[in-house]
């Protein structure tokens, strides 16, 4: 399935690792399609409900996450071929979410992703853009408050 | 499909029902298909979002153009959502309130486009 132009959005997540225990990471490798950003949301929703979150922190979450995600989609080089990686791990009582992509960080062009980063500052305690040279890496960070 | 749109005419005014998941994979569809069903007679739109569980920034870009356009025309957009939900506070965190204007239900959204014609 890699490489190929798999229609499913399931069958695109390259890599998957996760156990039922709340403190167990979530890590995903993602092909940049779009249609990859509803599987990610899936499988962040569960992974947080079974950490215990509420409602409120798991809309936070997966919206800040689905942002960063959209940036790193539009990082990549590559039309079709390219990945990029999202882990969510815990830190005591937050939770934190890394999305790391291969291209160069991107000021954002036009309100849309000016926007985007409106949208992560707001819903996450804290957001961290981390430019590097083999990739950007956005780190975002918020308490994870129970049901 | 993360999405479902349905539209229908009510009280001679285009009335869209959002429901599911919009994001980048969906949002130019959606925008495409909500702004070819308002005829040019029409006051504006009605755009319900109540059913939207999901609505990233590729979502509100949608609606920024939605309303443009239909400025453009001399029509008005009026969004539906409810109080205190998500995307209630996704439009207020960029600040949609200046593009559109919210009520809580159609029944409100239709009353307000009849009480106020643009232009």
């Amino acid at each position: 399935m890699l490489g190929g132009a798999a229609p499913g959005d399931d069958v695109a997540l390259l890599a998957f690792q996760r156990t039922v225990g709340a403190h167990e990471a979530l890590r995903l490798r993602v092909a940049t399609r779009a249609e990859e950003l509803a599987a990610i949301r899936r499988l962040l929703r569960t992974w947080l409900a079974d950490a215990g979150a509420d409602r409120p922190t798991i809309s936070a979450v997966l919206l800040a996450s689905g942002e960063a995600c959209s940036n790193a989609m539009e990082h990549a080089y590559g039309p079709s071929d390219a990945t990029f990686e999202l882990a969510a791990t815990r830190e005591g009582d937050d939770v934190v979410v890394t999305v790391t992509d291969t291209g160069r960080w991107r000021p954002a062009r036009g309100q849309n992703r000016g926007r985007g980063l409106r949208l992560m500052e707001t819903f996450m305690d804290d957001v961290d853009v981390v430019p590097g040279d083999a990739g950007t890496t956005v780190r975002l960070r918020r308490r994870l408050t129970t049901a | 499909m993360i999405a479902t749109l349905r539209m229908e005419t009510l009280r001679e005014t285009p009335v869209a029902w959002l429901s599911g998941e919009v994001d980048a994979s969906n949002a130019s569809e959606l925008g495409a298909q909500i702004m070819h069903s308002v005829p040019n007679t029409a006051m504006g739109l009605v755009l319900d979002l109540s059913e939207t569980d999901y609505l990233d920034s590729s979502g509100i870009q949608l609606l920024f153009e939605l309303a443009d356009r239909l400025r453009r025309r001399q029509q008005e957009l009026r969004l539906v959502v409810p109080a205190e939900s998500f995307v209630g506070d996704v439009l207020a965190a960029v600040n949609f309130g200046g593009a559109a204007q919210t009520d809580t239900s159609v029944d409100r959204a239709l009353a307000a486009l009849k009480a106020q014609p643009p232009g």
